[in-house]
């Protein structure tokens, strides 16, 4: 029972928060919204190939590092400090989880690829479509559609992988309210595609590469919440107002207090949904970590521009870019409500020993 | 980052368990998930007497070092003692106060013959104590109490007022806290006392609660004495001491708490189902919310025992008492909603069912050891750097 971080996990943050502080001194996410730029090629393979990020969690025997949910999640908490705009979350995260949990020679293939940082994909649902030869469907508001040139499409019973190059297929950039996530609708018509797997089973395996993913998720916000509330002490420590810095007054100190409560309740929650991810447990921990670390980052999120007062609703101040994705991750894989049911379910099923 | 026990911890686990299995049986069933917070006046003889059980089989003291009779136990150990004591319904721990408050305090700041002297009768359960330091005008600004001490003809003499005084009617002794030097100020000039309460000097009220039973007391000192040996620390070192037993109410025993509030929770679901608030979606809402609450209880503990060797004083130490009082407030409330129209309805001879003292005592919970308001002024100014009022 030991519930700190190794040396090599320490180690591993450093080296993401480095490189990404350096990102975020060149512009980060600025540069490419002023620009309309999806992401930057450059920074990601330095960040995927160079750095080796790219296959973090996948097995060493397919190129990847080997390690698990728990580096994961703390290299998911750098990013979500700096709103890090890269394939990663799709690539690495969801599409990564999908083919992991699914397994089989050709999700393999993909595998090696994705760890060599050959390849960027994503994951889509599909309800209607015609499969046959060849795929035809229409897919909305896909994560990183743009940036990615595998597709992976969960249509009924099957997954299949889609290359963006194939005929048929073609992609249209969605404009998104948060714009630090880019989103995409993706038309496939007679696409040829490979298959991955076809399994009459297949939700409950999709449902625990969306757990995976989410407890990832929960990190990113955990990051996002930490950095705002990083950013409204120093504010409020330097604002004055009636002679004194308004970070005296109780009111606000109360409510930053408030803030640090939720934001370590959430840590606390992605920490051990990261240590249980390889239990029977896993769908619960994962639906504490997502239920309570997304309304954590939307609630810190709004009182941090509350607290900053006027200049919290300006384009100019970053606080907006951060509230908006933290309202885009409150739905994202699964609302909290969604996740709370889950747990009612289990509580059900097994009491509340479990 | 593990969080799995070692098989010689899981052997340790089934030890416990077994034992209490064997153990809490017989006249001890009565006792089986009374006493603790909010019930603590219930059954205290029968309390004590367990007491000298666990002491017996030497399961008091489990943190304490070899040489004062304890058992040295990994911090791990001692989380798997307190969660089967709480999953067995082991009844409140009438001398928690002394075990593991006072006796701590002593091992690092008392003499040795303060140790000789206290240390066994708490470890075989035949001393109990209660901790002295709020006043009527000292609560959440403790370092204005006014209860002051004289040393005269080689003895104490303690004059002044102490109240919300956990146990103190059951208790034999009471640890406090007093101004010794008359024109002393706040932090300064405190003594920090052993003090025997079965003498004329010492006189003992309880207060009713809302709850209609009485936990806490007002403990009057009159000329009330004790030996001039009776000081923990220095004439003028009070305050230091009374922070270092402060210190040591975080540790594994909130881990034995948070089994407690399973069971609460367990309750509620079963009540839950008993009146179909488990099919209305918003309660289902809320029972989830709870649950996921109880483990995240349970991960600040571990992340605060970290890697078990250096204790450290992270945010996650700094926001657990108002997570947890919070949480458990809010438990009660939800433990009125699954009641529903029963909500109101006492016993036919007037006792509150345990799910309505868990609703009405948990408003305590969010005052004693520091409100919720001071602790998010601690949180603020010293976690978060912000400046003192």
């Amino acid at each position: 029972m030991d519930a700190s971080f190794t040396e090599d996990q320490l180690l591993i943050r450093e080296t993401v928060a480095s490189f990404l502080a350096d990102w975020k001194k060149a512009g980060g996410y600025r540069v490419l919204i002023d620009s309309s730029l999806k992401f930057d090629g450059d920074v990601w393979r330095k960040f995927a190939v160079d750095l080796g990020f790219s296959g973090l969690t996948i097995p060493i025997s397919l190129g990847g590092s080997g390690l698990g949910a728990i580096e994961r999640v703390l290299v998911a908490e750098e990013m979500g400090k700096v709103l890090f705009v890269s394939p990663y979350f799709a690539t690495c995260v969801m599409a990564t989880d999908l083919l992991q949990t699914i397994g089989g020679k050709v999700a393999d293939l993909y595998l090696a690829q994705i760890a060599k940082g050959l390849r960027t994909a994503t994951v889509t649902k599909i309800d209607t479509y015609a499969i046959s030869n060849t795929f035809s469907g229409k897919a909305e508001n896909v994560i990183d559609g743009e940036n990615s040139n595998v597709i992976l499409v969960v249509a009924g019973d099957k997954v299949i992988a889609i290359d963006t190059k194939e005929k048929g297929l073609s992609v249209s950039s969605v404009n998104s309210m948060d714009q630090t996530r880019s989103l995409a609708d993706i038309n496939f018509e007679n696409t040829k595609y490979t298959m991955i797997c076809t399994d009459t089973n297949l939700t409950n395996r999709i449902e625990t590469a969306r757990a995976n993913s989410a407890i990832t998720l929960a990190a990113e916000q955990v990051g996002g919440a930490e950095a705002l509330l990083g950013m409204t002490v120093s504010y409020i420590k330097e604002r004055k107002q009636f002679g004194r810095v308004i970070g005296s007054f109780q009111s606000i100190k109360h409510r930053c207090a408030d803030m640090m409560t939720a934001i370590e309740e959430a840590r606390s929650a992605v920490y051990l949904a990261a240590a249980k991810s390889k239990t029977d447990e896993m769908i619960e921990y994962a639906a504490i970590a997502k239920s309570v670390a997304s309304e954590t980052f939307f609630k810190v999120a709004g009182d941090s521009i509350q607290l900053h007062g006027g200049v919290g609703v300006t384009w100019e101040y970053d606080l907006h870019f951060y509230f908006k994705r933290a309202r885009a991750g409150l739905s994202l894989l699964g609302t909290p409500e969604y996740w709370r049911e889950k747990i009612v379910e289990s509580i059900e099923h097994y009491g509340v020993e479990k | 980052m593990n969080l799995d026990f070692t098989p010689s911890d899981e052997a340790f686990r089934v030890e416990v368990a077994n034992w209490l299995k064997t153990n809490l049986t017989g006249q001890y069933e009565h006792v089986r998930y009374r006493g603790g917070p909010g019930d603590d006046e219930a059954f205290v003889e029968l309390r004590k007497k367990w007491e000298k059980v666990l002491g017996q089989a030497g399961w008091i003291g489990l943190s304490w070092p070899e040489e004062y009779g304890g058992k040295n136990l990994s911090l791990s150990q001692q989380m798997i003692f307190n969660e089967e004591y709480a999953r067995a319904g082991g009844p409140g721990r009438a001398g928690h106060i002394g075990e593991t408050l006072l006796a701590p305090t002593l091992i690092s700041l008392g003499t040795s013959q303060q140790k000789e002297r206290f240390l066994p009768k708490i470890r075989k359960g035949e001393e109990f104590w209660c901790q002295g330091y709020s006043e009527p005008n000292a609560g959440s600004d403790l370092a204005n109490i006014s209860t002051r001490a004289s040393l005269e003809n080689g003895k104490w003499i303690i004059n002044g007022q102490k109240i919300w005084t956990s146990l103190a009617r059951d208790a034999d002794w009471c640890f406090l806290i007093a101004r010794a030097m008359l024109e002393s100020k706040r932090r300064e000039g405190l003594v920090y006392l052993l003090v025997p309460l079965n003498q004329s000097g010492v006189t003992i009220r309880p207060i009713v609660q809302m709850t209609g039973s009485s936990e806490f007391n007002e403990v009057f000192f009159d000329n009330a004495v004790t030996d001039a040996d009776n000081i923990v620390g220095e004439v003028g070192g009070g305050w230091k001491v009374a922070m270092a037993t402060l210190s040591f109410e975080r540790g594994a025993s909130t881990l034995g708490q948070q089994m407690q509030f399973k069971n609460e929770l367990k309750l509620i679901v079963e009540e839950a189902k008993r009146t179909g608030a488990m099919q209305d979606p918003i309660i289902r809402q809320k029972i989830a919310k709870a649950w996921g609450g109880l483990k995240i209880m349970r991960m600040h503990a571990l992340r605060m025992l970290g890697d078990g060797k250096d204790p450290k004083l992270g945010r996650e130490a700094y926001i657990s008492k108002i997570y947890w009082a919070t949480w458990h407030r809010d438990l009660g409330e939800l433990a009125m909603e699954v009641m529903g129209d029963d909500a109101e309805r006492l016993s036919n001879d007037g006792e509150l069912h345990r799910l309505q003292k868990l609703f009405l005592f948990s408003r305590a919970d969010t005052i004693y050891a520091g409100t919720n308001q001071i602790q998010r002024n601690i949180i603020a100014e010293r976690a978060l750097g912000l400046p003192r009022d």
